[in-house]
């Protein structure tokens, strides 16, 4: 019963080492705990491990893709009810992506590479 | 007539008959067929002709047959006639020479006892020689019932039969008779009085030789019956031939004397005198005939009459008849012979003329039909011949040639067919030598042609080679493409996060304004690489057709209107003016939304590059010269592009004075991609330019027409059909009460209404699905049936129709919805019949 104000943990699942650890540092500045999965096996073993606020999901992934991570936490009771966020490079399926990422219970979607900004407003969105 | 020709006439008659009806019938028919006769006479083979013609035939015979029949009647009573007058002059010879016998006998004896007068009287005994004389007489004769010598008193002095010893003669007639004269006396027939038999007696005076003194009577009683036996042996020879000729004999008054047909008991008992051959016979003898000098000729011979049939004795017959003698002196020469033949004998012969006769015309009666068949197929002949020459000639012979000589229109017919068959001949060898010709030339050909073909083939297979290898480059190409950018921008968003955060300050310590100004530049030089990433992608998507334009129905006031506020803060920067001026009431046009915000982009982009500060630039939309088009026009005050720039302007990597201003720096694929777009909207794109005063760039945008719109997005859906198999449904959802609502609240409304009921409708459908306004008062949803994409659908467009309420300017207005569906590929492959029937499954009439 810790009456200081917990610090929301976020998931940051992405194989693009560079990116995610950049990703890291701007969403530290917001003051929320980031950790790092580099796919999406290792991404399901930390969520259950650690069960972060949000989880931020690449689509493009070796091993088990986005969709897949996505399907696997939705279908988990412990875990179904963390937002997920997820995002891609691909242009050609962005809104055909939206439309799936919401189908499997993502709370939205967004293009690589994004707009800080953005994601930002997003992450504000879901865990304030 | 001699009897040799009677014979001939009387054997032949029938034959005659038969062979005059083959010539009368068959010559005629026969010739007539043979010279075509009945052409050349124009004889139609009617009924009436066919009988006349055989009754014309058959008339002769039948007259033949009659003449032949008389003919031969006449000869045999003719011949019977002439056998009858040979019987009775032979009959009347014998007669009369048996008589003459008897009387040469009777006058013997008188001369011979006249020459033994003186014994006579005295002695018995001489008596006796005398009688034995007489029976010696007898006994030769026959005929002699008695012979006898009678004393002058009356008594007998000699007699051959006992019976009438004693018996006074005195009171007889041949007594009396002989006494009184010095001739043959011939008594009248009469009955004898012993034997009850007819008789007759012939007697003579006997007297001396030298004296002339009568010595006596010599009598013979002759039996009468001998005359039936003399006919009896002269006819016999009729008997033998079974010829029965009745023979009568009557004295000259009549009385019968004899007759072979009846009974002897009734000879000189009936008297004939009425019968008519009898008196003819009596009125021509010698005697009547002395009166007549003129025929003293005939005197010598006794006549034969004879008479027509007459009835005598039982039966019907011919009758002749004759006077035995001439010499008045002897009763038996006033004697009368008929003799007759009865009818059915003389005609006994004819009957089987006459079987011959009815043998020929049965046999001709038969045949007339036959006849008849033949002359019908004679007639028919030629016809016949035309009929199966025809067919023949049909059957594809055509040497075959048509043989009819009739000359009439029927040979006219045969020659025009035989000329028409050497028509077909000529031309059909010419044919078939064309055929072997172009035959020849076509395997020719066709050997050119496999070579042609099989270099063809060998080609094909080398181009399919290529376009494979060409599609699997391009697929390549693609992946590449999208794995280079991938792959490009990874580390470039590496780079951007990299230097935003050192640029937001995010990170603890500081940097100086000489970092920061590098930095800026690095962050400008991040996002120009961006944007030539995206737009190489764009640029390769659009080139090779795998950019799908999703067009929709675009106001473009309402585009503009979006539009203008996003280019503001680069024309602001620039300190330049964005007007934009509508032609009143614009169409709405059909295009990707997206895409068409890119060409403006792209266009108002250029334009602030090029454009000195307080310049202008103005979007300027209008209908274009070219139908169902839009134009826009960006226009700017900027420096211009030169006039040989112009032409290559739209082409990849092009740009126009890259000295113009240093550090404003395009892609060059800007208006490359510009280009691409519009013409994947069938539109075109322009650009005019004046240096030092402005361009101006112009592209076209279809008008928005619902029937394009469908047929655009049926073909799509169709040939995803084709990619994918994903099936489809047109449906067809309609306002039914909008010609009331029309009526009522006016065409805006009804559009707004149409609008807000599309609008509806479009938040029911997925991202794929298709919506298109038809008309005012229908929309048409195509909705892809993949997973329960159709299934949701229908059930809320369920929940839509039939009623909904919509408020024109706060009035509740009732809204009814009929929906008519139709499955692609199902129900049909045709845009407008799948069409058309929706609209009838929806119920409604266009």
């Amino acid at each position: 019963m810790s009456v200081e104000k917990k610090v929301k943990t976020i998931l940051l699942v992405d194989d693009e080492k560079d990116i995610a650890e950049l990703t890291r540092m701007r969403i530290l500045s917001l003051g929320y705990n980031v950790i790092l999965a580099g796919d999406g096996e290792e991404a399901l073993i930390k969520i259950k491990k650690e069960h972060p606020d949000l989880i931020l999901l690449d689509v493009k992934m070796p091993k088990l893709d986005g969709y897949q991570v996505c399907k696997a936490v939705k279908s988990d009771p412990g875990v179904k009810d963390i937002p997920i966020i997820l995002f891609t490079a691909s242009s050609r399926h962005v809104m055909e992506l939206g439309d799936r990422a919401l189908e499997l219970g993502a709370a939205s979607c967004i293009k690589k590479p994004f707009d800080s900004k953005d994601l930002l407003e997003q992450i504000k969105k879901l865990i304030g | 007539m001699t009897p040799q020709a009677i014979n001939f006439i009387k054997l032949i008659a029938p034959y005659s008959f038969l062979f005059f009806g083959i010539v009368v019938f068959i010559l005629p028919y026969y010739f007539l067929a043979k010279y075509h006769l009945w052409e050349k006479f124009k004889i139609k083979l009617t009924p009436v002709f066919v009988i006349l013609f055989l009754s014309a035939s058959l008339a002769p015979s039948i007259l033949i047959a009659v003449y032949g029949y008389n003919l031969s009647k006449y000869v045999l009573v003719k011949e019977a006639k002439g056998y009858l007058e040979n019987a009775s002059y032979t009959l009347s010879n014998n007669i009369s020479s048996f008589f003459n016998k008897r009387i040469n006998e009777i006058e013997y004896l008188s001369n011979m006892y006249s020459v033994f007068t003186p014994v006579l009287p005295v002695a018995d005994n001489i008596a006796q020689d005398v009688i034995n004389n007489l029976k010696e007489f007898q006994q030769k004769e026959s005929s002699y019932k008695l012979l006898g010598l009678i004393a002058p008193n009356g008594k007998p002095l000699a007699l051959t039969s006992t019976q009438w010893r004693g018996q006074d003669f005195s009171t007889q007639d041949y007594f009396i008779g002989a006494m009184n004269s010095d001739r043959i006396y011939f008594s009248a027939p009469t009955i004898g009085t012993v034997d009850k038999q007819p008789e007759l007696v012939i007697s003579r005076a006997v007297r001396d030789l030298k004296t002339k003194k009568l010595i006596g009577v010599i009598f013979g009683i002759i039996d009468l019956r001998k005359v039936g036996e003399i006919t009896h042996y002269t006819i016999m020879r009729s008997i033998a031939e079974k010829r029965y000729i009745f023979v009568t004999i009557l004295d000259e008054g009549g009385l019968l004397l004899y007759d072979n047909g009846m009974h002897f008991t009734r000879y000189l008992k009936e008297r004939m005198s009425d019968n008519e051959v009898y008196q003819k016979v009596k009125r021509d003898s010698p005697g009547n005939r002395e009166k007549d000098s003129q025929n003293k000729e005939e005197q010598k011979d006794a006549p034969f009459a004879t008479s027509g049939l007459i009835p005598f004795s039982k039966e019907y017959g011919y009758v002749g008849g004759v006077q035995i003698g001439i010499d008045p002196n002897l009763v038996f020469n006033r004697w009368i012979i008929l003799v007759s033949i009865p009818e059915t004998t003389v005609l006994e012969g004819l009957q089987e003329v006459k079987t011959r006769f009815i043998i020929v015309i049965i046999a001709i009666v038969i045949f007339i039909p036959f006849f008849a068949v033949s002359l019908a197929r004679d007639f028919l002949k030629p016809v016949y011949e035309l009929h199966r020459g025809s067919e023949i000639i049909g059957q594809g012979n055509l040497e075959h040639r048509i043989q009819v000589h009739t000359g009439n229109e029927l040979q006219e017919l045969a020659e025009q067919f035989n000329l028409m068959a050497d028509n077909l001949r000529n031309s059909y060898t010419i044919l078939e030598e064309k055929v072997r010709e172009r035959t020849r030339k076509l395997e020719e050909g066709k050997t050119e042609l496999e070579n042609v073909h099989n270099y063809l083939v060998q080609k094909n297979k080398e181009l399919g080679i290529a376009y494979e290898r060409l599609e699997r480059l391009d697929i390549m190409k693609d992946e590449f493409v999208s794995t280079v950018s991938h792959e490009l921008r990874t580390p470039l968003t590496a780079i951007k996060e990299g230097v935003s955060l050192i640029m937001d300050r995010v990170l603890p310590g500081g940097i100086s304004p000489e970092q920061e100004r590098v930095l800026n530049i690095a962050k400008k030089n991040i996002e120009r690489l961006e944007t030539l990433i995206q737009d190489i992608l764009d640029l390769a998507k659009l080139e090779s057709g795998r950019m799908k334009m999703v067009k929709h129905e675009q106001q473009i006031q309402r585009l503009i209107e979006g539009f203008v506020p996003t280019m503001m803060p680069l024309v602001e920067l620039k300190k330049l003016a964005l007007k934009y001026s509508l032609e009143e009431g614009l169409p709405n046009i059909y295009a990707d939304e997206t895409r068409l915000l890119q060409v403006l982009t792209n266009l108002v982009g250029n334009s602030v590059k090029f454009t000195d500060s307080g310049g202008e630039i103005t979007i300027k939309v209008r209908r274009s010269a070219s139908a169902g088009m839009v134009e826009f026009d960006i226009e700017d005050t900027g420096k211009g592009i030169p006039q040989e720039a112009l032409k290559r302007i739209f082409e990849k990597f092009e740009q126009v004075d890259r000295e113009v201003k240093p550090g404003v720096k395009g892609t060059g694929l800007g208006l490359s991609i510009c280009r691409q777009i519009v013409e994947a909207h069938g539109g075109k794109i322009s650009v005019a330019s004046e240096m030092n005063k402005g361009s101006r760039f112009s592209f076209t945008m279809p008008v928005f027409e619902p029937t394009i719109v469908y047929q655009d997005i049926f073909r799509q859906f169709a040939d995803e059909y084709k990619q994918r198999q994903e099936k489809f449904v047109i449906s067809l959802v309609l306002i039914k009460n909008y010609q009331h609502i029309l009526d009522r609240y006016g065409q805006t409304w009804g559009k707004v209404l149409t609008d807000d009921i599309a609008q509806a409708l479009q938040e029911k459908i997925q991202r794929d699905d298709r919506l298109v306004k038809l008309d005012s008062g229908s929309v048409l949803v195509l909705v892809k049936t993949s997973g329960n994409n159709y299934e949701q659908f229908a059930e809320k467009l369920h929940k839509l129709t039939p009623g909904q309420t919509h408020f024109y300017d706060k009035e509740e207005v009732n809204v009814e919805l009929v929906a008519g569906e139709v499955f692609f590929p199902d129900d049909g492959e045709g845009e407008q019949a799948l069409l058309e029937l929706a609209r009838n499954r929806a119920g409604g009439k266009k």
